[in-house]
């Protein structure tokens, strides 16, 4: 048996199904902040390769990293243009010298490199939880984190949202090629007149949608403030404790070997 | 001009022109037509003296450029609401975030820049979220940050940077244009005027530029870019998101304002 979630089935046996909505919030946030705040190359590598373990003790194949294997090289090629062709990270050595008066040293693609791990740090702690999330993960873990109910509303309606717009999409898109519009043919300036013209009924179509919606809301008596009473029920469990102090404690030790110099980057200060 | 003498100086100027300012503001009559430019301008002066302590922290020179984002959100909190904030308008984002989040993702699969991740040559949700916004306020604005959040978040994963960078820059940007176009000109979405069609030519590079500020700002304290690209991704940006912005946006608000206005969902104010 397995679960659907956002991004793929899930074998029930993994640990990360039994993992508290919120808590998978919470964890998102904070290894996401690890990585902001880490500056250093080796424990920011010591992370990623201990986010791809934990891809493996939670059952999710590591091959679905490679569905963001295009964004993951544009990424790099986006850090190493920037900090190759425009920085002047001074080191020992220096390569290369432009004639517009940046250059490259071995600080230089060290730090490139400590970027590009700090990016897919983010990457794969995100794709991780994602990966072992539901749509009722994420609208109930904002309500266990007591935020507003209004923005675990919000955010329920725009999924389900998503999926209409698609139908309502090809329904306008169908009605228009049968009345003799072509989106396939045409030079692309006409494309894109097509494509441009199915703006308006879609935007006509959104505001019946939100008329017709807030009436429906509006019926069913729900209102922004008040108690509330939900379907499904969510309990923290000795390992949810356990994992969040974990992480409080990770969070913690971060911020402090980030402010006493080991977490910083080994190339400052500049050395001129 | 060494970074302290920097700070002090850009420090002593915004500390003269808040006190002119905050002066002007109570000389004013309660009913006069710029109190509320005033509120704005106190604004901007409030955050770019806190942007300028954050740029400092960072050692981050250009940060300070990036005072123009923020500040204008000012007015909104100032803005009192006349009428009551409903499910209505939670309705209103949901939808709007569950649109604009299906066309970002068109947008990033069927017209993404080389080299740029996650990014799109024409951001189709922005003609989108930008007539939504004017129509229907901060809630449709709201909905297209939620939106680019799911839509980049898709290809680029769940992560801060995202979040910080095209998220709430996708929040900045319609709310820039919405404070000028109904706030400052008082003008009408309609576009039956010169004036309107003046307002709108004005608003929209305006907050475009705003927006482009705030996400390479973001992209350099996140370490994706250095310094030299910051003006080529502000530049292009701004070129790009304007772009889209006119050919969508345009003969959306010009054909379907006049249907918006008699929808109960329509927001005259920011907020109501």
């Amino acid at each position: 048996m397995s679960t659907r979630t956002l991004f793929l089935h899930l074998p029930k046996e993994s640990p990360m199904t039994k993992l508290h909505p919120s808590l998978k919030l919470i964890t998102l946030i904070i290894i996401n902040l690890i990585a902001w705040i880490m500056e250093a190359p080796v424990p920011l590598l010591i992370l990623v390769s201990s986010i791809i373990l934990c891809f493996k003790i939670a059952m999710i194949p590591v091959r679905r990293i490679m569905r963001f294997f295009r964004f993951i090289l544009l990424i790099v090629q986006a850090v190493l243009i920037s900090y190759l062709l425009g920085s002047k990270i001074p080191g020992e050595s220096v390569y290369i010298t432009f004639p517009w008066g940046t250059y490259i040293s071995e600080t230089t693609l060290l730090y490139a490199f400590t970027m590009i791990l700090r990016f897919l740090a983010m990457l794969f702690a995100s794709t991780l939880l994602l990966a072992t999330m539901t749509e009722r993960d994420i609208v109930y873990g904002l309500i266990y984190l007591h935020l507003p109910y209004s923005l675990s509303f919000v955010v329920s309606l725009a999924f389900k949202t998503m999926g209409v717009f698609i139908d309502d999409f090809i329904k306008v898109r169908d009605a228009m090629t049968l009345r003799g519009v072509s989106f396939d043919k045409g030079s692309l300036l006409e494309r894109a007149k097509n494509y441009a013209s199915l703006g308006v009924p879609l935007a006509v179509l959104s505001i019946r949608r939100m008329i017709e919606s807030s009436y429906v809301v509006a019926m069913r008596g729900l209102t922004l403030g008040g108690r509330r009473t939900y379907f499904h029920e969510y309990k923290f469990k000795i390992y949810d404790l356990l994992l969040l102090v974990f992480l409080g404690v990770l969070l913690a030790i971060t911020l402090l070997l980030k402010w006493t110099g080991p977490l910083s980057f080994p190339g400052w200060p500049l050395r001129r | 001009m060494e970074y302290g003498q920097f700070f002090i100086v850009g420090l002593v100027i915004q500390a003269v022109l808040l006190c002119v300012i905050v002066l002007l503001h109570s000389a004013m009559r309660k009913d006069h037509p710029y109190r509320g430019f005033m509120k704005v301008l106190i604004g901007i002066l409030l955050l770019s003296l806190f942007w300028l302590l954050i740029s400092f922290i960072w050692q981050l020179k250009e940060g300070w450029i990036s005072l123009l984002a923020l500040p204008f959100l000012c007015s909104v909190v100032t803005e009192a609401p006349k009428k009551r904030v409903t499910p209505m308008h939670l309705v209103i984002t949901g939808i709007t975030a569950g649109v604009c989040a299906v066309l970002a993702l068109f947008a990033i699969i069927f017209i993404p820049i080389p080299g740029l991740p996650a990014a799109s040559g024409f951001w189709i949700p922005a003609g989108f979220y930008f007539v939504f916004t004017l129509w229907f306020g901060v809630w449709g604005a709201l909905g297209g940050h939620i939106a680019t959040w799911l839509g980049m978040s898709y290809f680029a994963g769940f992560t801060l940077h995202v979040w910080a960078d095209g998220a709430v820059g996708d929040f900045i940007a319609p709310m820039v244009c919405l404070l000028l176009f109904k706030k400052l000109f008082r003008a009408d979405p309609e576009l039956k005027t010169r004036k309107d069609w003046v307002a709108w030519i004005i608003s929209v590079p305006i907050a475009s530029l705003t927006c482009g500020l705030w996400v390479h700002t973001v992209n350099l304290l996140f370490g994706v870019i250095t310094w030299p690209f910051w003006w080529v991704g502000v530049v292009t940006y701004f070129l790009g998101d304007s772009a889209a912005v006119f050919i969508v946006g345009t003969p959306l608000l010009k054909t379907l304002s006049k249907y918006a206005k008699t929808a109960p969902v329509y927001v005259k104010g920011i907020l109501t």
